[in-house]
């Protein structure tokens, strides 16, 4: 009864009765008035005389009745389903913090402004695509109980968002990075630093792991990678690091603002791989490269897949009752019946 | 304010009763007349009693809509950190230097102090409004990073100005997460002007998500002048524009939610220790029980009045129905009471079969049969032994968390159950005793399980020393006064942050789709 009954009650925003046994007894008493109102006899007049009747404006088939029985029907039997509890099931969060930590770290730099990427079969630029890709990855990470911070850098690093389990405000906050927010240089010491530093609030949590995009190398800020990294295994964060770009090739960049406005230009960048390298070989974590635009979901679906720890979730819910909708319906019914018996349609005593 | 649950619906409530009894009443003028004309006297109109039981079944339809509240319910929940959003007033007269150097410091400072004050496991979101409200961070268990954030509060954060509080509210109330049972607490800092004056606050929006409104008002009323790049500020008539701490809109939301307002002394200057009290009042100890009471909704009364009336108003009142229809109704009233018995009986004779089976050890089989017992009875004692049963069964078959769970619900139904207590705080021991799952890696140079071998996804991967795992080059760990020192020396410019959030649109104050968030 309850599962047939499911996308009904779901269109209703309910999701399960807490008393289905109810409703078919329910639904049998109105079933029950209605015919036997129906044997009533209707209080009206008898003409003997067909065509007279016909000239006063009498209909051989008035629908007002039928329709008026119809919507009696109608909002007993969403009375019914009122009487019988409808419940919004709520799975309630898992209580956070038990699950791993993730800071994710973009690389906002000028050079992220490069168009060699690939989204949807449009050409946009790197960041672009890793914005679609980072956000992707953390609603999942956010939704399956994780934690997830964003650390946006160029020329410094910034925390964009702390550590949260809330995935759509996180993505929404994603989308807002472009290219040069942070400045045009690349400070990945300070980034990586900054990540750790985020990481490290809680000691609750099942793990904590960073994972560090950038298409350049560490050429601003006053935290050296190396100086960085030690940080980072000192304070057992494991950093996964993603080089993204192609490598060694002059690319077409999109026009940024200001300075860089200035019509069509090329430009290579080179990633440091070794360095890239080097901070996942001292931390524990593993370096990725996407050198194509196709290979950066990949990317973070095989991080995905290497950062699973066990989790622990009691499971949660949250009974809500959730009779408006149903109520509401009556209502309707029930002024849409008193509208056609009582006044549209002519009656007689 | 309390007494409904959906005051927004009381008017229009109103309004199609009355209609419905004007509409019906001229109805029964009309067909009079028709009646009189025909027969040529003044019958009595034989339908009072049904169009007054169609009138009265609306009247209950409609009072269940607007859901009055009446009684309590108690609710065992497990205690954990509560949920608050700072709201923080960035509007220009937050720029008043009334409560030296200015009210904005202020509050940015009683906000700094208390992220200090508060617990582990609290979490906190920051919002702002001048104009608009904007939710600047989601909940966030790193208070760290919000007091970093504070600094960058500056009124030239939101443009155009303005001072709407019931927008920062709304944008806030996107932050509290959908089903979840943490205590929640909106803390707006603020000196109480809004440019509505309070009048179209969400207090309905508020109670239904069941959060509590305290304030903190700066300034004094005394008041003070703003400057405009150096020179008074002026209204259109060139007088001077003095602002003053107007406490009646935060008012009306601590009034409404059951909250309270903290007044800023001369110096603006807060009584953090009561505040931080006031903010934790829901919050129980960590890993205990809380018992939160929620006022019901009683739809159930009215919706069986106007289910029962609607139902006779069809029925054939004058002539008794014949002997098939007596025979049907007689039946449905029947087996509508039995149905208590039956569920009653079925559910036994499941906890029978439960405990049976867990005798004979067979805990999962035991497990099934008691769920089953405990969802089909309707009697709140039974139900709670089928589930402290349900907890033993669980335990036996090595699930802690389940068993916890169960045992949860047991005391929920039954609080003063002494055995069901006992078994639950063994339980969470054994939970806190049991060593949580091993993080993949111990140390950042221990070796980890080599992932097993699958069709590469990335084509182009180089193999990296990343992956040569044999000697990985382990970098010296910093001494924990030089780590101190990077981590002090980092750059983390908050106001470059802000600024981005604050640049969303009006329509990202609410992030949340789908529904309400609660």
């Amino acid at each position: 009864m309850n599962e047939a009954l499911r996308p009904l009650l779901s269109a209703f925003g309910a999701d399960a009765l807490e008393r289905p046994g109810w409703l078919p007894w329910l639904a049998l008493a109105s079933l029950v008035a209605l015919i036997a109102a129906l044997r009533r006899r209707p209080a009206s007049i008898a003409w003997s005389a067909m065509p007279e009747a016909l000239a006063a404006g009498a209909r051989r088939f008035d629908l007002a009745p039928v329709l008026a029985r119809a919507l009696r029907m109608g909002a007993l039997l969403a009375l019914a389903v009122v009487l019988a509890g409808p419940v919004g099931v709520h799975r309630a969060p898992p209580e956070p913090g038990r699950g791993l930590d993730l800071v994710l770290v973009v690389d906002a730099s000028g050079s992220m402004r490069a168009l060699d990427a690939e989204l949807a079969g449009e050409r946009r630029t790197r960041l672009a695509l890793a914005r679609e890709v980072v956000a992707r990855f953390a609603q999942q990470r956010a939704a399956e109980g994780d934690r997830v911070a964003l650390v946006v850098f160029g020329e410094t690093a910034f925390t964009l968002c702390p550590l949260t389990s809330d995935g759509a405000l996180l993505s929404a906050t994603l989308t807002r990075i472009e290219a040069g927010v942070a400045g045009e240089a690349t400070a990945l010491g300070e980034a990586l630093a900054l990540a750790v530093k985020r990481a490290g609030a809680s000691e609750t949590a099942a793990g904590r792991v960073a994972v560090l995009l950038t298409d350049g190398r560490h050429n601003a800020g006053a935290v050296s990678v190396e100086a960085a990294t030690a940080l980072a295994a000192g304070d057992r964060v494991r950093v996964h690091t993603v080089a993204i770009g192609s490598a060694g090739e002059d690319v077409l960049m999109e026009r940024g603002a200001g300075a860089a406005a200035r019509g069509l230009r090329f430009e290579r960048h080179d990633v440091d791989a070794a360095a890239l390298a080097a901070i996942a070989a001292g931390t524990g974590g593993r370096f990725f490269a996407a050198r194509r635009s196709s290979d950066l979901a990949p990317v973070y679906a095989e991080i995905d897949r290497l950062e699973r720890p066990a989790r622990i979730f009691p499971p949660r819910t949250r009974k809500r009752d959730r009779p408006e909708p149903w109520l509401a319906f009556a209502g309707g019914c029930l002024l849409a019946e008193l509208a056609f018996s009582r006044v549209f349609s002519r009656r007689l005593p | 304010m309390s007494g409904v649950a959906h005051p927004e619906w009381l008017v229009p409530a109103a309004w199609a009763l009355l209609g419905a009894m004007f509409a019906v009443g001229v109805a029964r003028r009309r067909a009079a007349r028709r009646l009189a004309r025909l027969m040529g006297g003044e019958p009595a109109l034989s339908t009072a009693a049904r169009d007054a039981a169609l009138l009265l079944a609306l009247a209950a339809l409609l009072a269940a809509l607007i859901g009055p509240r009446g009684g309590e319910r108690e609710r065992r929940v497990e205690a954990s950190g509560i949920d608050l959003v700072l709201v923080v007033d960035v509007s220009h007269s937050m720029d008043a230097s009334d409560t030296p150097p200015s009210r904005l410091a202020r509050a940015r400072r009683a906000a700094d102090e208390l992220l200090t004050q508060l617990a582990p496991g609290d979490r906190v979101a920051l919002a702002a409004f001048a104009s608009r409200g904007v939710l600047l961070t989601p909940l966030s268990p790193d208070h760290e990073a919000l007091r970093a954030l504070l600094g960058g509060l500056d009124t030239e954060l939101i443009t155009p100005r303005g001072s709407a509080l019931a927008q920062g509210v709304r944008a806030a109330l996107g932050a509290f997460e959908a089903g979840s049972e943490r205590p929640r607490v909106l803390l707006v800092l603020s000196d109480g002007e809004d440019s509505e004056r309070g009048r179209d606050l969400p207090l309905a929006e508020l109670a239904r998500a069941e959060v509590r409104v305290l304030a903190a008002a700066f300034g004094s009323e005394e008041g003070a002048m703003l400057s405009d790049h150096g020179a008074p500020l002026s209204d259109a008539s060139g007088r001077a524009v003095v602002t003053r701490r107007t406490l009646e809109p935060l008012e009306r939301l601590a009034a409404a939610t059951a909250g309270e307002v903290f007044r800023s002394d001369a110096f603006g200057a807060l009584e953090m220790g009561l505040l931080a009290r006031s903010l934790h009042r829901d919050a129980g100890r960590t890993g205990g029980l809380v018992v939160r009471s929620e006022r019901t909704v009683q739809v159930w009364p009215f919706a069986a009045l106007a289910f029962a009336l609607l139902l006779l108003e069809g029925l054939p009142v004058p002539r008794l129905p014949r002997t098939g229809v007596r025979a049907a109704l007689a039946t449905t009233a029947l087996l509508l009471l039995a149905a208590g018995p039956l569920t009653q009986e079925a559910a036994l004779r499941l906890q029978q079969a439960g405990l049976a089976r867990l005798e004979r050890g067979d805990s999962d089989g035991a497990v099934r049969a008691l769920q089953a017992a405990a969802l089909v009875t309707r009697d709140p004692a039974l139900a709670a032994l089928a589930y402290y049963h349900l907890g033993v069964a669980q335990l036996d078959a090595g699930r802690l968390e389940e068993a916890r769970t169960a045992f949860f619900d047991a005391l929920a139904l039954a609080p003063e159950d002494a055995q069901a207590r006992f078994d639950l705080e063994w339980t969470l021991a054994a939970l806190q005793r049991r060593p949580p799952p091993a993080p993949p890696d111990e140390a950042p140079s221990a070796p980890r399980e080599k992932p097993a071998p699958r069709p590469a996804p990335i084509a182009n991967r180089e193999p990296t020393p990343g992956e040569r795992r044999e000697s990985p080059p382990s970098p010296a760990p910093l001494g924990a006064e030089e780590r101190q020192r990077l981590l002090d020396r980092l750059p983390d410019d908050p106001s470059r942050a802000l600024r981005l959030h604050a640049r969303g649109s009006a329509g990202e104050t609410a992030p949340h789709t789908g529904g309400p968030a609660w």
